[in-house]
């Protein structure tokens, strides 16, 4: 295992990521480089888990976000997801890269969030329907903003399936073979789920 | 649907994560410029790639405090506590050996670290916790560590 490899690298490939207001192109990770700090971690050493984390916590936010569609819920399993790699990181056994692994970790995670928000809004929807007459009308500020995110927020109209094979495709920058890794499907019913999902949304935004 | 806009489609996302060679780009866009239809998936396409999400300021912390969390917990899981309670044992029935009027030798002294050697070997969990792989004995633990374990034997 290669000992000096410099640690403050950043591993995320090629993906447009907004940290704290900043816009970060990230440079393409070299896989070898991936693999030796893979391997320190593995082995136990923190930095080298530390690193990863860093490097990969704005891939990994951003699939949650785009999948919860609620920033601190989307925060919460993008921490869990990260926590449960760490933890299972005797598990990795490079068939995958590491990043399309830790993103299907992410995945499960956020369908865990889901299913537990969906049994909370049961009960949320109770006080939203008491409420409703009180509610204000959104201002033009926020009319604006939600059109601004339409075509993203029409993604969870999507079926689960399609959802994440146009995140995945779309937004993490995967190939066709890297979305059914993470879908446990073959590479053409991940392309079959982008195709169909494209469709779909074309439809919905008229 | 001709063959040629579904393999064009096909590759959007690419074209726009710019993953495309210079030969491969050119004809995608080429098609692009004629086809209104691909020209509409291109725009959908973009809108989405466009939606930028942005990461919580204080996430990053978070998330290494929640990881340095669970790997003291781990370390405080019930198989090391059962080894810390073994060394705490061999230790004390070594200094009931070593009773008052009786010489302290090599041969108790020996007797103890063997008790401790034998202690962690028979307690050390699995390597099922990756996290702590790298402090395979008491004499290989940090500083932190053996904090902790101080910690621990004196609550």
């Amino acid at each position: 295992v290669q000992k000096n490899l410099p640690l403050n690298v950043s591993l995320t490939r090629g993906v447009e990521t907004e940290v704290s207001g900043r816009i970060l192109q990230v440079e393409t990770a070299a896989p070898e480089q991936e693999a030796a700090l893979v391997a320190r971690a593995r082995g136990g050493d923190r930095e080298a888990q530390n690193t990863l984390l860093r490097s990969y916590l704005p891939d990994v936010y951003g699939l949650t976000s785009r999948l919860l569609r609620e920033p601190d819920l989307a925060a919460d399993a993008a921490q869990d997801a990260m926590v449960n790699a760490m933890r299972g990181l005797a598990q990795f056994r490079g068939d995958a890269s590491f990043r399309t692994w830790l993103l299907r970790i992410a995945v499960n995670t956020a369908r865990s969030a889901a299913r537990k928000r969906s049994r909370r809004r049961e009960v949320d929807l109770e006080v939203v329907r008491e409420l409703a007459d009180d509610r204000p009308e959104p201002d033009r500020a926020t009319v604006t903003r939600m059109e601004a995110d339409r075509a993203s927020k029409m993604l969870e109209r999507l079926p689960p399936k399609q959802h994440l094979a146009v995140t995945l495709r779309i937004h993490s920058g995967l190939s066709y073979a890297e979305v059914a890794q993470v879908m446990k499907s073959t590479e053409g019913a991940a392309r079959v789920n982008y195709h169909l999902g494209i469709k779909r949304l074309r439809e919905l935004l008229g | 649907m001709s063959e040629r806009c579904k393999n064009v489609r096909d590759r959007l996302p690419d074209l726009m994560a710019e993953r495309l060679d210079d030969a491969e780009a050119a004809e995608v866009r080429s098609h692009v410029a004629l086809c209104k239809a691909c020209a509409a998936e291109l725009a959908l396409v973009r809108s989405l790639a466009a939606d930028v999400v942005t990461v919580p300021i204080d996430l990053e912390a978070r998330v290494l405090l929640a990881v340095q969390r669970k790997r003291r917990n781990a370390w405080a899981s019930p198989g090391r506590l059962a080894m810390a309670a073994t060394v705490v044992f061999a230790l004390v029935t070594a200094s009931l050996i070593d009773q008052p009027g009786r010489e302290p030798g090599i041969e108790s002294d020996t007797s103890v670290a063997l008790a401790v050697d034998e202690a962690l070997t028979a307690s050390w969990p699995a390597a099922d916790e990756p996290l702590l792989e790298a402090a395979p004995s008491l004499y290989q633990l940090s500083m932190e560590e053996l904090e902790i374990l101080l910690q621990e034997l004196g609550s």
